[in-house]
């Protein structure tokens, strides 16, 4: 997976736990006070991801002590996560 | 005076069957025309490995390898994938099963067996059905187990739906020989065949699981097919919800509904429910006592077991036992809410695991649900949770989820949904 494609389907997850009331662009922050998304919506973005990644075939970490560790830098952006998933479906495949 | 000495003593001129097995009635004399040459490749001080059921060659076998000071490890053919760990935990010596008997070679001694062979008393070793980890070898000194039943207490007619290798279906046929009561054994154990016997043979007591009546609940066999002889149905081994005892409660009026505790560590313990419909209770007996300690139930039983074999020692230097059963306090009467390790932390916000599975099981269409609390980097932890629909009929997610969010404080919320088969062990609890 590119980072194109990464970067669509996280926007997509985004707006959709959003219920599409705003349009995620690659830069909109997912933690801290700027964050349009609350904690709990991240961790359902997240576990979106785990499901996409399973039906792709590769294993989507974000909960090991490993992927804890870049915990922050991970979740700082929309890119970051999608950079994030399409480095770990690069790593897998 | 032995054990089957003495029972003998109490079963003299009794002329009703002690047990119906399969149909079948069997005296208690019939136990002691037994052929038990098995028996003759036992030493005293030998743990021995009794595979077998409550039927009449198993139960004679149990109660003389008592009378030979044997250790016995009562186990069913259910686990059979889990013997060859069982007996190394429990350092067998001996595999009974029916008319065969083979010995194990070994080297191990372990200090506690050691003990009761020196003190020339018999044991019981049981297994804790730990969902993770190592199920652990439970250790009694057998004189001080039985000591309980030389009371004298009425004995109704009990169908034996707990397994020949738990302490609650060893102290059915326990209570049932001292008390020349009557107990009904069955191979099948569904919610059919167990309402079918009841019927057939005007059963009284019928101790059970949660899961097992929530199974008689969906079954639709209950009000029509309970007998009228039926007085009492017990419940316990994992934790009961209010709207499933609610539900029973409006189903059976005549049923009076009683709460068990036992823990295999601790021996049995007397237990007596508020009310039919209410989930708190009263635990106590002779040497037992009991305390909270930070909302968790510690208990003190003089029958407790020796210890683990395979185990550290669970109780602390008083004798005290962590029950791991978070409780609330009422008049007395203690409710469990859950585990203590069910609890689930999400960004600081504290719940248990059941308060989730105990909404998701008063949604219509929902048979069985197990909440679980899973780290995550975010959160700490969120929630997932798995249904099981009832009858095997569809569920659809959406509407699930709508009602949890609606019903649910949002951190109590579970953040992933699974619809599918929640395994149920063969002692009815979930796995």
């Amino acid at each position: 997976m590119n980072r194109d494609e990464a970067l669509k389907i996280v926007r997509e997850l985004v707006e959709s736990a959003l219920n599409g009331k705003v349009n995620a662009t690659d830069e909109m922050p997912l933690i801290g006070g700027a964050s349009a998304l609350d904690s709990m919506k991240l961790v359902e973005v997240c576990l979106a991801l785990e499901d996409i990644a399973d039906e792709r075939g590769f294993e989507f970490d974000w909960t090991s002590e490993a992927a804890m560790s870049k915990s922050r830098s991970m979740f700082r952006t929309v890119a970051t996560l999608a950079e994030e998933f399409a480095q770990q479906s690069q790593v897998s495949a | 005076m032995g054990l089957v000495e003495a029972l003998t003593k109490r079963w003299h001129g009794v002329s009703h069957p002690f047990l119906i097995h399969e149909n079948q009635a069997v005296a208690f004399s019939d136990l002691q025309s037994a052929e038990l040459g098995v028996l003759d490749e036992v030493q005293a001080g030998d743990v021995v490995a009794l595979i077998g059921d409550f039927e009449p060659l198993a139960i004679a076998t149990l109660l003389h390898l008592i009378d030979r000071q044997a250790i016995v490890v009562p186990l069913t053919a259910d686990t059979r994938t889990q013997h060859p760990q069982f007996f190394t935990a429990a350092q067998v010596d001996v595999v009974i099963e029916g008319a065969s008997v083979r010995r194990i070679a070994h080297e191990h001694s372990h200090p506690l067996i050691q003990q009761l062979r020196v003190q020339q008393r018999a044991g019981l070793v049981l297994f804790s059905s730990g969902t993770t980890g190592q199920p652990k070898a439970i250790l009694h000194d057998l004189s001080v187990f039985l000591k309980r039943f030389e009371t004298p207490r009425p004995a109704l007619k009990t169908l034996n739906f707990l397994l020949f290798d738990h302490i609650g279906g060893l102290n059915t046929l326990l209570h049932t020989l001292f008390n020349t009561g009557t107990v009904i054994a069955l191979k099948t154990r569904t919610v059919e065949s167990i309402l079918e016997a009841c019927v057939r043979h005007a059963v009284e007591v019928l101790p059970t699981t949660p899961t097992f009546l929530r199974m008689m609940l969906m079954s639709g066999l209950i009000p029509a097919h309970v007998p009228a002889s039926l007085k009492i149905i017990t419940y316990g081994t994992e934790r009961m919800d209010q709207p499933t005892l609610d539900a029973l409660c409006a189903a059976l009026p005549e049923v009076d509904f009683r709460q068990t505790f036992g823990m295999s560590e601790l021996g049995i313990v007397r237990v007596k429910s508020e009310a039919r419909n209410s989930l708190f209770m009263q635990i106590g007996g002779e040497g037992v006592k009991t305390r909270v300690v930070d909302g968790v139930l510690e208990i003190y039983s003089e029958t407790r077991m020796l210890g683990y074999l395979n185990a550290p020692n669970p109780f602390d230097n008083d004798g005290w036992y962590n029950t791991k059963d978070q409780v609330v306090t009422r008049n007395g009467f203690y409710k469990v809410t859950g585990r203590s390790s069910d609890l689930i932390n999400v960004g600081g916000l504290k719940f248990m695991a059941s308060e989730v599975e105990r909404v998701a099981l008063a949604y219509d269409g929902v048979a069985l649900a197990r909440a679980e609390g899973k780290s995550n980097p975010i959160t700490g932890q969120h929630v997932e949770l798995t249904v099981e629909p009832k009858g095997g009929q569809p569920l659809e997610p959406q509407p699930l989820k709508d009602y949890l969010n609606a019903t649910l404080p949002a951190h109590m919320v579970p953040r992933r949904l699974k619809i599918g088969a929640i395994a149920v062990g063969h002692r009815f609890k979930r796995l």
